[in-house]
């Protein structure tokens, strides 16, 4: 118990130390950022996974399979840590006594430089927790145990101030450059010391601290450890508040503050574009609501993962396991749509920054290929801490569950790794063709990076998968090829260069929405009804979402609602024409019925999953294909077309429309398209084609 | 050293700043070369027939009134415009083919510099250091001087999103002599500066070209191309009006009564509309 509080109140502590160092960010606010938070959550987590090797059975492989990830972890987190900025900045010692933030706090000025120091990002802290936390046996009661892990925070810092003070004082400018590296290697080592002792057993050496602690642990409850992932997050969050309100009220001059917060490395190390999209990137993106609901979501997941270590999890019936794996499922799922949009938001806010400064770039004997590169490779590894949080209550699971999820969470990693890759290139692909200045995150292009994903996200085997990640692969190789084609410092209307190629147009046109649609119709086929409900609930939902909001950046095409009277006296008609779809689908289908062909079974569905199921049929699906087809494909591909094609677009969507539904409903569906397409021309909006796509719908799930 | 950066209560060395690798073969030492560059814009013609040449160590002034096609000239030798017709060359390289190259040996100032926001004035000159290859230390110990004459207002190390015109004007102006150009392209190089530092600019750009640098500088102050330059070619609709010493176009209309510069280039343009 004692052991246990040790670790969790340092390792607290460190979280709030970092989140706070990390929270005065040039958004003209001050805000918690998840990147401050994660590699500390990252090591938490390692620790606390560290612990079970303890509490499982030495005999037990579980004992492996815990000390395995621990230390995965723990170098999950020194690698976040790298990743961060260097602990080493030219002007933080000085401008940290003189920051508002400081001067606002009602403390003594002596109490000060303690605080400055406490929030410099001090790496040192991690291997003093572990040493504090293991040493320290004899701490009795939990208070004494935060006591001393104030004090390790305190002397963490200011061995880290004093490190960096000698370093930059003397000639030793690689310590501040090696620093991160240095603690993941330090990292390392102790995961595999702690692996180490794992297998060696109570009886040697180092390994009896973790006999210890599994005698300490054992008389912890869950809800106790519970309580130690839980509270300090809303405490965080409020105690983030109240500070943001204090500083804006007392002057916070984010030009004049951010270069103070995270500053370019001294002189004579090497600056990369990566590194400099970095520092940009921590200077620029800042979104207080994104932050809050990653927090929140982390702080569920922990939550998740707490109460999966508790033993009474693994000794679930077989019964029980089914909504245990539908609840992961879902998990991963919004998980990845939170890391999709935090990457297509990062994309569009560096695109942004490169746009504004394009009268100083294309100056420089620089192509804009390389900006590309240095680009892709700084949001590489954006994704990763998000995803490697899910690690431990993914181990925590039931061993056959666990194993899925594992596999699952590596194809999703990949899948970032290649969606960051070709993030950036498509928004510039995107806005070389746009040219406009104010870049959204919200284009239909990118549709092309994060629909696959969902297909990754839910395949129903390993080989499934792997397949999603080779089409994800081509598609970001595509991009990247197209974009380093296209982009180039010459903008200029006539110079007849090429902005896009034609397989990247292609792919954007018929890709997108393929994907889309063979989810939003197979995801229950796929996957068995009752594991799935609440997956395939939340990811058809968000993905139809995701694809309505994509019309908001629809500029400059026809508008989707019919303009004027005529225009909806018009659409009042589209129950008639309705009719007439409905009627050649019954025909068509009678016709199937005297050839002897059977039209393949929806499942069988009941409960929830029924409720989903007709919720995609009757309202997602025909509101979102007509969105996208006849609101954004009908009046987007005159553009890409010759001009002797231009007439026919409407059946070139229907048949685009028809061909990803399938083959035996493929001449029902052309006959709803060239309805659809034709209401689109005539009425001037979508709602008609909506209408009529409706009726269908329930004309054929009625039938079924 | 220049004298007259002298008199401009300067310091510079010149000669050791701006120390120029002359080997440069026959084919290259002309730093400017266009012939018969044109562009268009749909229907409108910006640059027509223009054919110049710029040697190293001259400072020329490009004249005209607004929409002349000062800017374009300019953008057609850095090769951001692919010319609609004839040929551009700077020290023989094709504009819009070696653009890359032509771009590693020019020092440009736009009219309306911008930059990363997010990077502070320090910053972003250490960026444009590792961009063009040049040791970081180095590039900034050798500008301090000029850095310290020119008068930000604001220190360096605050981000450039809060800088005003002026000082971002400075900062370009910084940026293109970073790396030692062997040619200067400057668009309205002292548009927003205070007279101080538009006198510490012009100083600048006496001691580069006395050095061996070839400058080009586009500016709709004739008092100052005046003062500053010898060379003038002035613009009217795309057009290569007059090209030659300034004192020649004073004299040109000094027989109509009038001797200033301003006089003889108002006339020189009302003829030219009157010829169209």
């Amino acid at each position: 118990m004692d052991v246990a509080c040790a670790f969790l109140r340092v390792t607290w502590l460190r979280v709030v130390r970092t989140s706070l160092g990390k929270s005065r960010h040039p958004g003209g606010s001050v805000q918690l950022t998840a990147t401050g938070l994660v590699p500390a959550a990252l090591t938490l987590m390692g620790l606390v996974v560290a612990f079970h090797i303890g509490t499982a059975s030495q005999s037990s492989p579980d004992a492996r399979q815990w000390s395995i990830f621990g230390a995965f972890l723990m170098a999950i987190g020194g690698v976040a840590q790298a990743e961060m900025p260097p602990s080493g900045s030219r002007t933080a010692q000085a401008s940290m006594l003189s920051h508002p933030l400081l001067l606002a706090l009602p403390v003594t000025p002596w109490v000060r430089p303690l605080l400055a120091l406490a929030s410099q990002p001090s790496q040192i802290l991690f291997p003093i927790a572990i040493l504090v936390g293991t040493a320290n046996r004899s701490v009795c009661s939990w208070l004494s145990a935060a006591g001393l892990g104030l004090l390790a925070v305190v002397a963490g810092a200011y061995a880290a101030g004093i490190s960096t003070t000698v370093a930059r004082a003397t000639r030793w400018r690689w310590l501040v450059r090696t620093w991160p590296t240095l603690m993941l290697l330090l990292g390392i080592c102790g995961a595999s010391a702690m692996l180490l002792a794992a297998y060696l057993g109570p009886a040697r050496g180092p390994a009896k601290l973790l006999t210890l602690a599994e005698r300490a642990l054992s008389s912890c409850s869950v809800a106790e450890i519970a309580m130690g992932w839980l509270v300090p997050f809303p405490v965080l969050i409020v105690l983030g508040a109240a500070v943001l309100r204090v500083t804006v009220r007392v002057g916070y001059d984010r030009i004049a503050m951010a270069p103070q917060l995270r500053t370019y490395p001294d002189a004579g190390s090497l600056m990369r574009i990566a590194d400099i999209e970095k520092l940009m990137s921590s200077r620029d993106f800042a979104r207080p609501a994104l932050v809050v609901a990653a927090q929140i979501f982390t702080f569920a997941l922990s939550f998740v993962g707490a109460y999966a270590a508790e033993p009474k999890l693994r000794a679930l019936g077989q019964d029980r396991l089914g909504t245990l794996h539908a609840l992961c499922m879902t998990v991963i799922a919004l998980y990845s749509c939170g890391v999709a949009w935090l990457i297509t938001r990062r994309a569009a806010r560096s695109v942004a920054r490169d746009l504004a400064a394009a009268p100083l770039l294309s100056t420089l004997p620089i192509e804009p290929r390389e900006l590309l590169e240095g680009k892709a490779s700084a949001m590489r590894f954006l994704a990763l801490p998000f995803l490697a949080a899910m690690l431990p209550w993914i181990i925590a699971l039931p061993a056959s569950l666990g194993q899925e999820m594992l596999w699952r969470l590596g194809l999703v990693i990949a899948a970032f790794w290649l969606v960051a890759q070709g993030g950036v290139s498509v928004t510039f692909l995107r806005q070389s063709r746009v040219r406009q200045q104010s870049v959204s995150w919200l284009n239909v292009e990118m549709l092309l990076l994060t629909t696959p994903l969902s297909g990754i996200v839910l395949a129903n085997s390993l080989p499934a998968g792997l397949l999603g990640l080779v089409v994800l692969g081509a598609i970001s190789t595509e991009a990247k090829r197209a974009s380093q084609r296209a982009m180039r410092w010459v903008d200029d209307a006539g110079d007849g260069a090429v902005r896009d190629t034609e397989v990247w147009r292609a792919m954007v046109a018929l890709g997108v929405f393929s994907v889309f649609g063979g989810i939003g119709s197979s995801v229950l086929l796929l996957l068995a009804p009752e594991r799935t409900r609440f997956a395939a609930l939340a990811v058809v939902l968000a993905s139809q979402i995701l694809l309505g909001a994509q019309t908001v950046s629809r500029k400059g095409l026809d508008p989707l609602f019919p303009r004027g009277a005529r225009g909806w006296l018009r659409t009042a008609a589209a129950p008639a024409a309705g009719m007439i779809s409905v009627a050649a689908a019954a025909v068509y289908l009678l016709l199937l019925r005297r050839l002897h062909i059977e039209m393949p079974q929806t499942p069988s569905a009941a409960g929830v999953t029924r409720v989903a199921w007709l919720a995609v049929v009757l309202a997602g699906a025909p509101i979102a294909e007509e969105l996208f087809f006849r609101g954004w494909l009908q009046p987007a591909l005159p553009r890409e077309l010759p001009s002797r094609w231009q007439p026919w677009t409407f059946a070139l969507t229907a048949g685009l429309f028809a061909s990803i539904h399938g083959p035996i409903g493929f001449v029902p569906v052309l006959v709803l398209g060239l309805i659809a397409g034709a209401l689109r021309m005539w009425t001037g909006g979508v709602v008609a084609g909506i209408v009529v796509h409706m009726m269908h719908n329930v004309f054929a799930f009625a039938l079924f | 050293m220049g004298v007259k950066a002298q008199r401009q209560g300067l310091t510079m060395n010149a000669s050791s700043l701006f120390q120029l690798d002359c080997r440069a073969d026959s084919s290259s030492a002309i730093a400017i070369r266009t012939t018969q560059l044109s562009k268009t814009y749909g229907d409108t013609i910006a640059v027509d027939n223009l054919s110049i040449d710029v040697n190293p160590g001259e400072l020329v002034a490009l004249l005209g009134p607004n929409g002349a096609g000062k800017t374009t000239t300019l953008k057609l030798l850095l090769g951001l415009l692919q010319p609609t017709s004839g040929h551009a060359h700077v020290f023989g390289l094709d504009c819009a083919r070696d653009s890359l190259s032509v771009k590693g040996a020019v020092g440009y100032v736009p009219d309306e510099p911008a930059f990363y926001d997010f990077l502070t004035g320090e910053e972003t000159l250490e960026f444009i250091a590792q961009v063009r290859g040049l040791p970081r230390a180095r590039a900034m110990v050798e500008l301090a001087e000029t850095i310290a004459a020119l008068q930000f207002e604001h220190p360096l190390t605050q981000l450039v999103g809060g800088y005003s015109l002026g000082m971002k004007k400075k900062l370009a102006i910084l940026a293109s002599i970073l790396h030692r150009p062997r040619l200067l392209l400057l668009d309205e190089p002292t548009n927003g500066l205070d007279p101080q530092s538009a006198a510490t600019v012009k100083a600048v750009l006496r001691a580069m070209s006395e050095s061996g640098v070839a400058v080009l500088l586009s500016t709709h102050l004739l008092d100052m191309a005046d003062r500053l330059c010898d060379r003038g070619v002035v613009l009217g609709k795309g057009r290569l009006l007059f090209d030659g010493r300034l004192q020649e176009l004073r004299e040109q209309s000094a027989s109509g009564g009038s001797s200033t510069l301003e006089d003889a280039f108002l006339g020189m343009i009302r003829l030219h509309s009157e010829e169209q």
